[in-house]
């Protein structure tokens, strides 16, 4: 039988479970993934991280230890650790990222055997393929099946970016990449607009906002963590767009003129999406559905790079007076503050709505 | 005309008065950081960005009120923020209304020719080359005068026989020294004053703790970013090491890269990869220092410091393996004087009795 490879879901997990899925499971081994996060999770990794490390480090220390019990019950035989350092050859990512696996190494006494590899496609050709084949080897298959499973997942991720692309939720699109049956993409909207919405909206009187929810994938998908906030937002009649809707190339070409890039990979997609909804009404050339009526701006409390992205936002959106709401995650946030003020800027938008129509 | 100012760090501002007046500036000193810096910083700076970040940004606008348009900085070496803190001052300061110009010496090692063209465009008195490394160097003669004099007041404190001698003649030292422009001024003001500071009469046969001091440059370096720990430990009768010198890190990271690479060595079984800042150097130093026999080691850094919070949570093992203990600190603008203390103080206790007990387990009566 093939290795069980545990993966969290926590941080990357969103933007590139597909692609290791796929890969591992071309190789032979299942794979096993922390479900989703819960009250549990978090304690365990409150508990186990230092208390100045940011939520999304504490969530992902949770599922770590949650796959740990896992393996105790031999559930499980391997956990997947790879160090994410630089996938685009452009920016790397946050350096928190960048020492995960020595942090959990030293964090827990008695570990399974991680499945360590260091992704950075900077500095040789094909790092990427490289760092497959030490996977490989550590799984023990094959070398002829290196390259397809590659290919393979590879696709898949594309795939999975395309979905994303059309406003699929990260979660519902790793379901429907999953047994490669096509799901029907409408279903597991988040953003962007199906027919039913459009249909409902006709029918309201109201106008209807159109809010960029931006963020890091990890916190603006984690449903636990957010606080279910996407569906509030639903909810409030808000039709919400996000960062993976226009990346990467739209805001690639269109924001890097206003901005330097930032070192740290999500934190440059959030800024240069921003910068991009923001200075829509300036370029004609557009598309409607990416005019939006203001930005939420989700960040995690004690985040480092966010206090950059944040102020830049907070500065560019008071230029050009857009409407900025910034909410800070932490593991303490109660649901009824963040709604409150949710529904405070959403009555706000709505009133400015009226006006100005 | 350009009216210059340039972060504060530790006693190091007349060395680079120097440097800015002689090419041509008119210089605003910027202050010693007090409650009102911190404040202005805060006040205006994001929420959670890191302590040096809000301590510049007052110190700018400090120094924006008194006259200045002209900010002098370095970039940062890493994938930190303290690289993007130039573009995130002048954007928050363009904000206010100050419309400000801003120079940034970038590591030399990235970009050679940036350094140049920051050099041209500060130099408007035109020196020639031969004048330019002339001013350089005396500066780093200043700097290391002052570097070297502040290593003796480390370890002179806990062994001088009449408390505050050792601080009364540094700062006459360091006042003096910062007065001289010429070479021949600042090396004999420079050996006077290291003379001085020998002759203090010391107990010989003190054998005072030994801590070491890591973490994030400017906490470490400037001490109204630290509570003046230095000042705080040797006053308990610690000898303080201290991972982090201009000169030290000058020599090191904008012209070639020497100890901090050592650190960065050791580190590595523990933290295989550069997280920007002095992450690693953090882990390092506290290995090296275990090795050179320290009785402990204090980690400092700014709230929500990223590198330093992947530091923290590997020091414990490495406290461990090397048998060195080590207490962090992660500092902000609540960080009250009276807290730290007492928790300095109780770590102080901690390693005193450690030690004593280890010197009685190594010889059994
Ligand atoms: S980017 Fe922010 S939230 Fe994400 S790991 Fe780094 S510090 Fe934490
Ligand atoms: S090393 Fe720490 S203090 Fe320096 S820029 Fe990075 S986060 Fe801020």
């Amino acid at each position: 039988m093939g290795l069980r490879v545990g993966i969290p879901r926590a941080l990357w997990y969103y933007s590139y479970y597909p692609f290791w899925r796929t890969f591992f499971e071309s190789l032979g081994a299942k794979v096993v993934d922390s479900g989703p996060t819960s009250r549990d999770t978090l304690n365990m990794g409150v508990d186990e991280t230092v208390s100045e490390a940011c939520v999304p480090i504490k969530v992902f220390v949770g599922h770590v230890k949650s796959l740990i019990k896992r393996w105790e019950k031999r559930e499980i035989d391997a956990i997947f650790m790879p160090r994410y350092v630089n996938w685009s050859g452009r920016t790397v990512y946050c350096p928190k990222f960048l020492g995960l696996p020595d942090m959990i190494r030293y964090s827990f006494s008695d570990l399974p055997k991680l499945i360590e590899v260091r992704l950075d496609a900077r500095r040789r050709p094909l790092a990427l393929l490289r760092a497959c084949n030490t996977i490989r080897k550590e799984l023990g298959a094959p070398r002829r099946l290196l390259l397809g499973a590659y290919v393979k997942a590879l696709r898949t991720l594309h795939r999975h970016n395309e979905l994303l692309r059309q406003g699929v939720s990260p979660l519902d699109s790793i379901a429907s990449t999953a047994g490669g049956t096509s799901v029907n993409a409408t279903s597991g909207k988040v953003a962007g607009e199906t027919r039913e919405d459009r249909e409902a909206r006709d029918n309201r009187e109201t106008p209807v906002i159109r809010l960029a929810v931006l963020g890091y994938p990890y916190l603006i998908y984690d449903r636990y963590v957010n606080l279910g906030l996407l569906d509030k937002l639903k909810n409030l009649g808000v039709e919400v767009i996000t960062a993976e809707c226009v990346w990467p190339h739209l805001v690639q070409k269109e924001a890097s003129k206003f901005i330097k890039n930032l070192f740290w990979t999500y934190s440059d997609m959030v800024a240069k999406a921003g910068y991009y909804f923001l200075d829509l009404d300036a370029n004609e050339a557009k598309p409607e559905a990416h005019r939006i009526d203001g930005i939420i701006h989700i960040t995690a409390f004690g985040c480092g790079p966010d206090a950059m992205v944040d102020k830049l936002l907070e500065l560019k959106a008071r230029q050009l007076s857009k409407p900025f709401l910034p909410l800070t995650l932490d593991e303490h946030t109660g649901e009824a503050g963040a709604l409150t003020r949710l529904e405070a800027f959403v009555d706000m938008l709505k009133r400015r709505c009226m006006t100005a129509g | 005309m350009a009216v210059a100012t340039f972060p504060h760090m530790n006693e190091y501002s007349p060395a680079f008065r120097m440097i800015l007046e002689e090419l041509g500036h008119e210089v605003i000193m910027p202050l010693r950081p007090s409650k009102r810096t911190l404040t202005l910083g805060s006040s205006f700076g994001p929420e959670f960005a890191c302590i040096p970040l809000k301590i510049l940004l007052g110190t700018y606008l400090e120094a924006i009120e008194k006259g200045a348009n002209l900010i002098v900085t370095s970039g940062g070496v890493g994938p930190c923020r303290a690289g993007l803190y130039a573009s995130m001052h002048k954007e928050i300061l363009r904000s206010l209304g100050h419309d400000i110009d801003m120079v940034v010496f970038e590591p030399i090692r990235h970009k050679p020719l940036d350094l140049l063209k920051s050099v041209h465009r500060l130099n408007v008195a035109r020196l020639m080359p031969w004048q330019l490394f002339d001013l350089l160097y005396r500066a780093w003669q200043m700097i290391s005068y002052l570097d070297q004099l502040e290593h003796l007041l480390h370890w002179t404190r806990p062994r001088e026989l009449k408390p505050g001698t050792a601080d009364a003649i540094y700062r006459a030292g360091v006042d003096s020294l910062c007065k001289e422009r010429s070479l021949k001024g600042i090396t004999s003001r420079g050996r006077q004053a290291v003379a001085e500071m020998k002759a203090i009469p010391i107990d010989k046969d003190a054998d005072p703790l030994k801590i070491g001091i890591v973490g994030e440059i400017y906490v470490v370096i400037e001490p109204a970013a630290n509570l003046d720990i230095e000042r705080i430990l040797g006053e308990l009768g610690v000898e303080v090491h201290r991972s982090i010198f201009l000169t030290g890190w000058t020599k090191e990271n904008v012209v070639k890269e020497g100890h901090r690479v050592k650190a960065g060595m050791v580190a590595r079984p523990y933290l295989g990869e550069m997280v920007g800042g002095h992450g690693q150097e953090s882990i390092g130093h506290t290995i090296l220092y275990a090795r050179e026999g320290l009785d402990g080691v204090v980690q400092l850094a700014p709230f929500t410091c990223i590198p330093e919070i992947v530091a923290k949570s590997i020091l414990p093992a490495v406290s461990r393996d090397f048998d060195i203990p080590v207490i962090s600190f992660f500092l902000d603008e609540q960080t009250g004087e009276a807290g730290f203390r007492t928790r300095l103080e109780a770590f102080v206790d901690l390693l005193a009795r450690r030690r004593s007990r280890k010197r009685q387990e190594k010889q059994p009566a």
